[in-house]
């Protein structure tokens, strides 16, 4: 309804003068999910040093011990080693891994995002048809292709999930960069003779910070996932180091007769993914409220 | 038994012969989360056949909420309130209060004895339908006809309506045409069941000056010969003086001045009403009047926290304390035929005359 | 209708030049090249590689070397698989067709849940129904797809034994009911995110369409509710969802990929991980192409059928 209805039954004054914060905490998923990542990450911290087990502890006695009944509090694995400690220092590589691709996805996706959004043109349009064509690639077919090319460390692993995950960013970037350039605030920066790096990234970057931190956000849950999908599929991250992914690859054998090898670490990423997509959203809702309420 | 208080709903439902609506204290809320938001206030008017109301008033007066309040066609149920009465003669003669109607006796009533125009010809056409077929849709369901026969009555009302080859306008999408051919097309649509009454809610705005004065004679012919009453919500007294029988104004959700066209203009009562004269130009004003024309200074109070007493005190160039926020002044019979809500109206129209 | 068709035609002309020159890298990336597999192989000296290199023309600077790969691509010689010498295009045909029969089943699957889901979400926004579908739609794009395929077959296969745990068909039994039966736990496994998708943006299309002012319009003609919401808001919200479809193919694809995995499906995507293990390059890189070229066909069809569609850009062209 466009008619004065709606533009009389709509004025909320009160609104206006909520903060983010006060926004994001009103959010109960994004706060539920900031609490699980919290807990998850301090588990993951000092969880290890606190359990009886270690995770690359071998105990032929004890393999396939189910959860819950005796010390393995959620089970063993084929070598009898600790499915919860395995887990936590899982949750270590997968969660600095997320982090870490996020990090780097970032910095490339805001770095080709300003360069073509503030100087347009032929560069601009030669930088966002390139991100196109990266976009066109599946990302697991292009994970898969290159890990099998490069050596599957874990620095490695990182940087390859980065490589292939910034386009989105770079696209957000640049929409938002060529809608601030045309405001008055970058002109009158400009007029007074400020450099292109100052007036892109003192003027321009922090007005565009918001819906940057929200695909960060979203970037580590994708980060974490990717990770999960190569690692299963025998491309990630090489045992004897544990993921939340590798820790799956061999599940598919034992479904009939110890499928809790197979339960615990898939929900411990569907736990930290969803986690972090809940955050994404509520900081959406929170640092943009025109993009909210949907 | 004389002492007991008459329910409700047992009030006579009774029209005079020739009055096609009558709106009776009629009030809508919106509940929103601040609280209770009363857009309409008592607004009781009636409408003869063939005659022509003029709804006045600034955005945010409530005009368009009460066009929208009569048709049912504001939110639903807990999102908005509606109370009063709002009586309406069907095309079979009989009275409903419409206020009271069941939702599906409610869409019979719709598009077949009261329709409506809206503003935005533009928004108000469904993009991915054709034009026939839009004009056939409500022919379809309330007379019954085949898609066949609704199409071939649609190219007719095409034509009534001033569009140059119908039947293949019929074939058309919306984007296709123009403004001025969208609005005819949104009349022809509501003029497809030959309702009683027409509420056009300011259907010229959005249009060309030259395109408004043909939409404006396309809808005096029209009324001509189908003797239905309108309803016109505009904010344009220019085109309040062109079209109406009588003018209602609106202000913060209440009546504050209800007279026919001429009384209204020639000597209005309400300072509001005389400020909104004072802001339009006239052909006839010569150069120094002409620069006196002025806007009312001000805003319309917030409906969630209205001032005290009458709702245009704040902005009233004649706000005498103690007098005017007081309470709310009663809507009294000035002259015959002649409304207004305003406490000093004796006194400024002993002044101005 | 025909400018944008040819300059729409023009643009992927262009990307697909990029796709290429990107795919072209890759190929290059490889230790020891397009030759990797003879130096991995052991069986041959540093000089049987060189005289090779030379005879493959791999010695010739890399724009030469990129034209002509380029040039040998388009007529549809993409090399000839390590393994078995077949040409790899029609490796890749040959594994297609599972591939595209589970894509588009679970896309059919998703389509009908997600709109429902949608809509019912739009229509009754904020109440119960529409908080569960809004938490469920974003647990199930977090749930990684082959964890949820086992938990499919655990539950399904293992525990209650309705489900075949995999492959496309029992062998002996090529009848229509049994291709069936195998493929409703792949179809349901790489239906949830398309679901999920369908569901987030179907509501939110939905939301944009009811309160236009046409479906007011509607209302004061008296039409029936029904009708109004089918005809007049799921009609117009559906339009978007084409586009959607067309970007959401990269994510199917990858999705597909994993199901096939887990379900052993004898589709591209295992053809691919098989290729990796083996190190058949060819059938890697023309893989991965050739996955490329169908997102970029894939969004190119979305975009004219959207203009076929929408009668504002359809008949009379923007």
């Amino acid at each position: 309804m466009s008619t004065a209805a709606a533009d009389a039954a709509l004025p909320r004054p009160a609104r206006r003068r909520d903060s983010a914060l006060r926004r994001f905490m009103r959010h109960r998923l994004a706060v539920f999910g900031t609490v699980v990542i919290g807990l998850l990450a301090l588990a993951c911290a000092v969880g290890p040093y606190l359990l009886p087990f270690s995770d690359t502890e071998i105990d032929i006695m004890q393999r396939f011990a189910p959860p819950f009944s005796g010390a393995h509090l959620l089970g063993t694995d084929p070598l009898g080693r600790d499915i919860l400690a395995r887990i936590l220092m899982a949750g270590r590589i997968s969660l600095s891994v997320g982090f870490a691709a996020m990090a780097i996805s970032m910095v490339i996706g805001i770095a080709v995002g300003l360069v073509a959004g503030y100087y347009g043109g032929w560069l601009g349009t030669v930088l966002m048809r390139f991100v196109d064509a990266m976009l066109c690639f599946p990302s697991i077919f292009l994970l898969l292709a290159v890990s099998s090319l490069i050596g599957p460390a874990v620095g490695s692993i990182i940087l390859l999930i980065a490589v292939t995950s910034w386009m989105e960013v770079a696209r957000i970037v640049e929409a938002q960069i060529r809608a601030l350039k045309a405001r008055d605030f970058a002109v009158a920066a400009e007029a007074l003779g400020a450099s292109d790096a100052r007036v892109m990234t003192r003027e321009l970057l922090p007005n565009a910070i918001a819906p940057i931190v929200v695909a960060a956000t979203l970037n580590v849950a994708h980060a974490i996932l990717a990770e999960s999908y190569i690692s299963f599929l025998g491309y990630g991250i090489q045992p004897p180091t544990p993921s939340w992914g590798n820790m799956l690859d061999n599940a598919q054998s034992y479904l009939t007769s110890a499928p809790w090898l197979a339960i615990f670490p898939g929900a411990a990423i569907t736990l930290a993914v969803t986690s972090f997509n809940f955050i994404g959203d509520g900081l959406r809702d929170a640092l943009d409220p025109r993009m909210g309420g949907r | 038994m004389p002492d007991l208080p008459m329910p409700l709903d047992t009030r006579p439902a009774l029209l005079a012969e020739d009055e096609v609506l009558s709106v009776r204290d009629l009030s809508i809320a919106f509940h929103t989360p601040a609280g209770a938001l009363p857009a309409v206030r008592d607004v009781s008017f009636t409408l003869r056949r063939g005659e022509t109301l003029a709804l006045v008033g600034e955005s945010g007066s409530g005009k368009s909420v009460t066009s929208l309040g009569i048709l049912r066609l504001t939110p639903r149920a807990p999102f908005c309130r509606i109370t009063g009465q709002v009586l309406l003669r069907g095309h079979d003669g009989r009275v409903r209060d419409l206020v009271s109607l069941p939702e599906d006796e409610m869409r019979d009533v719709r598009g077949r004895d009261a329709a409506m125009v809206f503003q935005e010809p533009m928004t108000s056409l469904n993009p991915v339908h054709r034009v026939g077929d839009q004009v056939a849709e409500a022919i379809r369901f309330h007379e019954g006809l085949g898609r066949r026969a609704a199409l071939t009555k649609a190219a007719e009302l095409l034509e009534l309506v001033g569009i140059p080859d119908p039947r293949r306008r019929l074939s058309s999408y919306p984007h296709e045409m123009s403004g001025g051919m969208r609005q005819r097309v949104m009349i022809a649509m509501a003029l497809s069941c030959e309702p009683q009454l027409l509420i056009a809610d300011e259907p010229t705005t959005a249009l060309d000056v030259t395109i408004q004065a043909q939409i404006l004679d396309l809808l005096r012919r029209l009324q001509e010969r189908t003797r239905m009453a309108v309803i016109f919500i505009t904010h344009n007294l220019g085109v309040v003086a062109e079209i109406a029988d009588r003018v209602m104004v609106m202000y913060s959700g209440r009546v504050v001045e209800q007279a026919p066209v001429r009384p209204l203009f020639g000597a209005p009562l309400m300072p509001y009403t005389r400020g909104l004269l004072r802001s339009v130009p006239r052909l006839d004003m010569a150069g120094r009047e002409r620069e006196r024309l002025q806007a009312i200074p001000g805003a319309v109070p917030d409906p969630l926290a209205p001032p005290p007493g009458c709702s245009f005190a704040p902005r009233c160039g004649h706000f005498e304390p103690g007098l005017c926020d007081a309470a709310v002044p009663g809507l009294d019979l000035a002259r015959p035929e002649h409304l207004v809500r305003c406490v000093r109206w004796p006194e400024l129209a002993r002044n101005a005359a | 209708m025909g400018g944008y068709v040819g300059k729409r035609l023009l643009q992927a002309a262009g990307l697909l030049l990029i796709v290429s020159v990107i795919g072209f890298a890759i190929l290059h990336m490889a230790p020891g090249g397009p030759l990797s597999q003879f130096a991995a192989g052991g069986d041959m000296t540093q000089e049987d590689l060189d005289r090779l290199a030379e005879q493959l023309g791999l010695n010739r600077p890399l724009p030469v070397q990129y034209v002509d790969w380029l040039w040998r691509m388009l007529r549809g010689d993409w090399g000839a698989s390590y393994r078995d010498g077949q040409p790899v295009l029609s490796v890749i045909g040959s594994h297609i067709g599972a591939t595209l029969e589970l894509m588009l089943t679970s896309t059919l699957l998703a389509m009908i849940i997600g709109a429902w889901v949608g809509i019912l979400g739009a229509i009754r926004r904020y109440s119960l129904f529409d908080a569960l579908a809004t938490i469920g739609a974003m647990v199930a794009l977090s749930i990684p797809t082959f964890w949820f395929g086992l938990v499919v077959i655990y539950v399904f296969s293992v525990g209650l034994g309705w489900l075949p745990a995999g492959n496309r068909y029992t062998i002996g039994d090529e009848s229509l009911a049994d291709r069936i039966h195998h493929l409703i736990g792949p179809c349901i496994v790489l239906a949830l995110v398309s679901t999920a998708v369908w569901s987030r943006y179907m509501r939110s299309s939905m939301l944009d369409v009811i309160h236009q002012d046409y479906i007011r319009t509607a209302r004061s003609k008296g039409i029936p509710e029904r009708r109004i919401l089918i005809h007049h808001s799921v009609r117009n919200a559906l339009l978007p969802m084409i586009t959607i479809t067309g970007l959401h193919l990269p994510t199917l694809l990858s999705g597909a990929l994993v199901t096939e995995t887990v379900f052993t499906w004898p589709g591209m995507g295992r053809l691919f991980l098989d290729s990796i293990s083996y190190r058949d390059y060819p059938v890697v890189m023309g893989i991965l192409m050739f996955t490329a070229v169908l997102v970029l066909l894939g969004s190119l069809l979305a975009d004219l059928l959207y203009h076929v569609a929408d009668p504002r850009l359809g008949a009379h062209g923007a």
